[in-house]
């Protein structure tokens, strides 16, 4: 350990390292001069940052209380606001969870419905005449299959096993990405030399 | 038996706080009385400005009153309320801005018993160093060096990484030994 990481030598004269860390800085110390010198500097800034006196209040606690009593009842209670970016590190999560959900039990469906011969295609025919027979709905068979091939619901039958596991995973990469971010935010790891 | 007392506070304390909570203000009044004299301090160090500190403790208790159900006993009070009380100041300086400068400050003088012209000129400087600090390093220093917080709760306090917290602190230190250093060499 040199100069070049200091924050280490500040942490050991806070005594924020954990019993290894201290040890080695240490033992570090015995062959140190310049570390040394740097830790009385430190020690002697404490002793002058403890010599300046605080101030004391001019009012009364009494006074000091009626004061915040009287403010708080003219204030009345505040309606809670919770800020937008808080309420993210929630929401994301919850709604990845959910899409994993909703994906799971719609494979799962899809598995069933593949169980039984031509289904799939039944239901897709099914949907078209249910649309033509609508009036108005008209332009909506050219939006779900359009240029005739099989896209949009009909694409949702084609979705097959290896594209699940692919959405699931890309699901579940994105939700570890998250708490990686919010553990990173709310680091709570101790110290490493 | 020293853990056993430090226990016994912290039980009461958390009693103190859950009645609060409910609406017991005299619950609330023992928790102000016992914790306002540290929060004023961390204040005026902020910004050696008394009438300004007065205020934002008096802001930051109101708040800490009004908010107190959003408090959870599972981090400690005492950072919570100087969370408060730091934003508290913050917005009262920002409201208060154009009128603020440093250097028109007037800080004030130590007790002036027992002590030299030399040793109150010395603590005058000291303070203007302190002030003259950016106040992200400002605030990490005072909540370190006066209020005796560990790394993780001044990180828990300004929402920061405790790398940050480490690094702050090591800039505020060297550059006070700076400020300090030709008075120390002449002394």
């Amino acid at each position: 350990m040199t100069l070049d990481h200091p924050e280490w030598l500040d942490a050991y004269f806070d005594q924020e390292l954990n019993p290894i860390q201290t040890h080695i800085v240490e033992q570090h110390l015995i062959s140190c001069e310049q570390c040394r010198v740097y830790l009385e500097g430190r020690d002697n800034l404490r002793k002058e940052l403890q010599s300046l006196s605080g101030i004391i209040s001019s009012k009364s606690n009494q006074r000091f209380l009626d004061e915040i009593r009287l403010r708080t009842q003219r204030r009345g209670v505040e309606t809670i606001r919770i800020p937008l970016a808080k309420l993210l590190w929630y929401l994301v999560p919850i709604t990845l969870l959910l899409a994993l959900n909703v994906f799971q039990i719609y494979g799962w469906f899809t598995g069933l419905v593949d169980l039984i011969p031509g289904s799939s295609q039944f239901i897709v025919t099914s949907l078209l005449r249910l649309i033509s027979a609508a009036d108005g709905l008209s332009w909506l068979p050219t939006l779900l299959f359009p240029g005739g091939n099989l896209f949009g619901i009909a694409a949702l039958f084609q979705w097959n096993f290896l594209n699940q596991i692919i959405t699931v995973a890309a699901l579940a990469v994105l939700y570890c990405v998250w708490m990686a971010l919010w553990l990173l935010k709310n680091q709570r790891q101790s110290l490493n030399l | 038996m020293f853990w056993d007392t430090v226990n016994n506070d912290q039980a009461n304390e958390a009693e103190t706080i859950e009645k609060a909570k409910n609406g017991d203000f005299d619950a609330f009044s023992v928790l102000v009385c016992s914790h306002r004299e540290a929060v004023m301090n961390m204040v005026y160090r902020m910004c050696a400005d008394q009438q300004l500190a007065e205020d934002a403790t008096q802001e930051a208790f109101i708040r800490c009153w009004q908010h107190l159900s959003q408090y959870r006993t599972l981090s400690s009070f005492r950072a919570w309320l100087y969370r408060i009380a730091i934003n508290a100041a913050y917005d009262l300086l920002r409201r208060e801005k154009d009128n603020f400068n440093i250097d028109d400050l007037q800080i004030s003088e130590e007790s002036k018993v027992e002590q030299t012209v030399e040793q109150r000129q010395h603590k005058t400087k000291l303070r203007q160093a302190i002030l003259q600090l950016p106040p992200a390093s400002r605030i990490v220093i005072i909540l370190r060096e006066y209020e005796q917080l560990s790394y993780q709760e001044i990180a828990d306090i300004l929402d920061i990484p405790i790398g940050t917290v480490m690094s702050r602190l090591n800039y505020a230190r060297t550059s006070l030994l700076k400020e300090l250093a030709p008075q120390q060499e002449a002394q």
